[in-house]
């Protein structure tokens, strides 16, 4: 039951994902679309995991990450990557992000990688 | 002890008391025994010990002689060993002596003998050698033990050592194995430390993928030698993952590393396992284990494009109408639609999208025929239009134009129509749109049409509808060699193959199939009682494999059939006992029929000669059910055999042209109508006809009519007319008693032809139901009626005229049969 911020540019994605994550107990304290909402939004509500979606327009999923980690280095961050993005996602975690999530998400895969990062590091 | 006797006088003592007194005391105390005995062996001393020794009192003991301590000593071989001594000599000698109490003590005696005064004395120094003995045993003993435990020990080494050899020589077979095994896997293993730095012990196969040795080279530069990135990449992963000692991390960098790497060409799959090595002081290495999977991608396109080209032949065949009217129609757009559109003079909009539109339509279309190749260009072209539209310059209609003549579209059928060419022929695609008739819907049109055409026109159009509908009759045993085939090899008897020969002929197969179906019992108790095993035939001196042959033969009307075997034959007998037994007839007769006609009664239900009923036949209905079907038919048979020798069915069958309508004589129409014309006079029309003379059938070229005059044409097997003529009076009369009501004049004027219409073909008609051959074949038009004024002639040309005139009591009518030609 963790507090969950999800950031994708794509709407679908993100009505997606809340699904999921709600659907197996966890609360979705809010949704962004850009990097710069993302990082207003973990301000604001100060939420126990972030997805972002490494593939976004103006700021990308890696700025993102380095500017949530600036202001909260504890931030834990699961990326989301479409296929054959193995060096965004390498650069991601190098920048701190604590795993990844390969598209097209399935609930399954998605519910587990983000309890896994919540037990291990929450 | 010395071997010089010792006197006292050598003792260092000073009186002779002290010395005896000190020869007292070691005797004394001495633990040996020591005794004197004199010649007879008594004993004359004893010391202390000796009485402590033998448990015997000091007195007692005096009273004694050294043969009652000890048996072994008799004075005789005494004496005689004591002479071969001789003075001065000890004897020493190891015996047995006996205590008080019975027990007995091994000694060891040193005797010396000593004369005093003439007197002889042996003086016995006795010790006990049990405990000496013992001693020494046990110290042999331990010696011994000794021995054997270094023994031991010793042979315990050796075996260790030969073991410890054993499990290297062991070690260094499994590692072979193992090696042999990783070598032999078809999967290259390598590993590297924290340097990248191929190990030296990798799989024979990552030779054979990397073309030679890699063991001191880096790893990220022998995956991918070509792509700097790439290598970087790796470096940093690898990096990543040595030093950083949190292992789960270490799970989610090992997913980032390529899993699809290209090495010579090769397709090679990689997994990276890490390898933590026992204790955290040794290194921690990463293992790369790659898979050659160029060959099973290889596999996997070829299965795949195999499995699209069935679909596509499954496509062509089942769609085939489809699919030549989509061919059809794409090559009419790629040649003649496309210039209308781009000339229509819309605007570039309206045309682009019309052409998209097409395009897209056919794409769906071959997408459905499973086309992959011209889906492929259709999608590429689409695309391509796409992209023009979406450039921020629009494109002119000559760019369009231009796409479109470049692409060279029309060819893009060709590929996969080539390969469906070749798979299910050329003529395939040349047929016209293929239209399916049953059998039964021929069969119909078959009827149809010899109802209403006239012998002459049936006689040139059956011929061609039968051609679609008739088999020969060869092809109706077609199944039959095949048949004999698997029960050749299912009851182990070798048969020569089966061959249909002799004559053929086109027939109905509906009329004959039920019969050559029910042949299906003659074959298999040919196989199953006729044709013997191997063995027998060999014994039987004949060929070792079976013969059945069957032979056509058409002749006249008749078609001839030959089925025969050379096998056992009937055995008259069995069947003979057989009858008896099922009851089909009784001893008496059975004795008194013939062979024959014993040989018939197989065709009987329920008969068979075999005991067992084996799963293939004896269940005895087969041969009757061929009975039935050749009665029906109208056919015979009759059957040969010799025992031994084999058997053989001679079956005929009568050839039915069911193109055979029925004929029937004009003449025998037209007595039939006459006769029931007269009934109808007579009981419904209550006349009295004059029937006094037999009617009168008269074949005539020309024929006279008046009155009312009825004709009717007869189409079908019979064609004609049938002309009914009714003097006026009679139709006056006739129209007031076939009416219903009461007519008044200009009534009955008016219904008189109409009424005489009716009569002749309710005439005509019951008629024809009399004659069922008649009634199926032919169809009656309606009645054409002409009021004759006066008396006329009637003529047909070329053909006869059959006609009758019955008299009534009110008039005549005349009853007639004009037949069209049967030429």
């Amino acid at each position: 039951m963790a507090k969950i911020l999800i950031v994708d540019d794509s709407k679908m994605m993100r009505k997606n994902l809340k699904k999921i994550l709600v659907q197996s107990g966890h609360e979705v304290v809010e949704e962004a679309a850009t990097g710069m909402e993302a990082c207003s939004a973990y301000d604001l509500h100060k939420p126990d995991l972030v997805t972002i979606d490494i593939n976004m327009p103006e700021m990308n999923g890696i700025e993102t990450v380095k500017r949530i980690l600036e202001s909260d280095p504890g931030a834990l961050i699961v990326m989301i990557s479409a296929h054959n993005e193995q060096s965004r996602v390498y650069q991601a975690i190098k920048a701190g992000a604590k795993n990844y999530i390969v598209k097209p998400v399935r609930a399954d895969k998605v519910i587990f990688v983000v309890e896994q990062v919540l037990s291990q590091y929450g | 002890m010395s071997k010089e006797p010792m006197t006292i006088d050598h003792c260092i003592c000073n009186t002779m008391e002290e010395a005896l007194r000190l020869v007292e005391l070691t005797l004394d105390q001495t633990t040996d025994s020591v005794y004197w005995i004199d010649s007879n062996g008594g004993f004359v001393y004893v010391n202390p010990a000796a009485c402590d020794t033998l448990g015997y009192s000091r007195d007692e003991l005096l009273t004694m002689t050294v043969q009652d301590i000890d048996p072994n000593l008799p004075l005789d071989t005494w004496a005689k060993a004591w002479g071969e001594l001789g003075e001065g000599r000890t004897l020493r000698r190891e015996s047995c002596h006996r205590t008080k109490d019975g027990r007995s003590l091994p000694v060891e005696l040193l005797v010396n003998r000593l004369e005093i005064d003439g007197r002889e004395y042996n003086c016995f120094v006795v010790h006990e050698i049990s405990g000496c003995n013992q001693g020494q045993k046990h110290v042999r003993g331990l010696n011994e033990e000794i021995e054997l435990q270094v023994a031991r020990r010793t042979s315990a080494l050796l075996e260790e050592i030969e073991g410890r050899e054993r499990i290297e020589t062991a070690l260094l077979d499994e590692k072979e194995k193992i090696q042999t095994i990783l070598d032999n896997a078809g999967q290259g293993f390598l590993t590297f430390g924290p340097d990248l730095k191929i190990d030296l012990d990798c799989s024979e196969e990552c030779r054979k993928l990397f073309d030679g040795e890699i063991w001191g080279r880096l790893f990220p530069e022998l995956a991918f030698p070509n792509d700097d990135n790439q290598q970087e990449f790796l470096n940093s992963i690898f990096e990543d993952i040595f030093k950083n000692s949190d292992l789960g991390m270490h799970e989610i960098f090992l997913s980032l590393l390529p899993l699809e790497i290209c090495i010579n060409g090769k397709h090679v799959h990689a997994e990276y396992k890490e390898i933590l090595p026992p204790g955290d002081s040794q290194e921690r290495k990463l293992m790369v284990v790659l898979t050659d999977i160029t060959e099973t991608l290889q596999l996997r396109n070829q299965i795949e494009e195999e499995r699209n080209l069935l679909r596509m032949v499954v496509k062509a065949v089942t769609s085939y109408n489809e699919l030549v009217e989509s061919a059809r129609d794409y090559i009419l757009f790629c040649q003649v639609q496309v210039s209308q559109i781009l000339d229509s003079g819309k605007t570039t909009e309206d045309i682009t999208y019309e052409i998209f539109r097409m395009i897209h339509t056919f794409k769906g279309m071959f997408s459905q025929l499973d086309f992959v190749y011209a889906v492929s260009r259709l999608h590429d072209l689409e695309s391509q239009i796409r992209q023009l539209r979406a450039q921020p310059e629009k494109p002119t209609v000559d760019d369009i134009r231009k796409l479109m003549t470049t692409s060279g579209m029309e060819e893009w059928l060709e590929k996969d129509m080539r390969m469906l060419k070749d798979i299910l022929g050329e003529k395939f695609f040349s047929r016209e749109e293929v239209l399916d008739i049953t059998p039964s819907q021929l069969a119909d049109i078959e009827q149809i049409v010899m109802i209403l055409l006239s012998p002459a026109e049936n006689k040139q159009l059956l011929p061609k509808l039968r051609q679609l509908r008739y088999r020969s009759f060869k092809s109706l045993l077609r199944n039959y060699p095949e048949f004999i085939r698997c029960l050749s090899e299912r009851l182990q008897k070798p048969v020569k193959p089966l061959v249909i020969e002799g004559d053929d002929i086109t027939v109905d197969p509906d009329r004959y199939r039920d019969f050559t179906k029910s042949l299906v019992h003659v074959f298999r108790n040919m196989m199953d009682h006729g044709i013997e095993s191997e063995v027998e035939r060999a014994e039987a001196g004949k060929s070792e494999e079976g013969n059945i042959e069957c032979r056509l033969r058409v002749e006249d009307s008749s078609i001839f059939l030959k089925i025969s075997d050379d096998g056992n034959g009937i055995d008259v007998n069995r069947v003979r006992e057989k009858a008896i037994e099922m009851g089909i007839c009784n001893k008496g007769r059975a004795q008194g029929m013939s062979d024959d006609e014993i040989i018939e009664l197989i065709f009987v239900d329920e008969m068979s000669t075999k005991d067992d009923t084996t799963d293939l036949s004896g269940r005895g209905i087969g041969l009757s059910a061929v009975k039935q079907e050749l009665t029906r038919l109208g056919g015979q048979i009759s059957i040969r055999t010799s025992p031994g020798e084999g058997t053989a069915y001679y079956f005929s069958l009568p050839i039915v042209d069911t193109a055979n309508i029925p004929e029937v004589s004009p003449e025998s129409v037209v007595r039939q109508v006459i006769s029931r014309a007269t009934e109808l006079m007579r009981d419904e029309m209550e006349l009295v006809v004059d029937d006094s003379k037999e009617c009168k059938i008269v074949k005539t070229d020309k024929l006279m009519v008046e009155g009312i005059v009825v004709l009717i044409n007869i189409k079908g097997s019979l064609s004609g007319m049938l002309v009914m003529t009714f003097e006026d009076k009679l139709a006056q009369c006739l129209v007031h008693r076939f009416a219903m009501d009461e007519l008044t004049p200009e009534e009955a004027e008016e219904h008189i032809s109409d009424a005489m219409a009716e009569i002749a073909n309710i005439v005509l008609g019951n008629s024809l139901d009399v004659l069922p051959e008649l009634s199926n074949w032919v169809t009656i038009a309606t009645p054409t009626t002409i009021k004759a004024e006066g008396k006329h002639v009637l003529g047909f040309a070329g053909s006869d005229i059959w006609t009758s005139r019955i008299d009534t009591e009110k008039g005549y009518f005349t009853l007639s049969l004009l037949p069209s030609g049967n030429t």
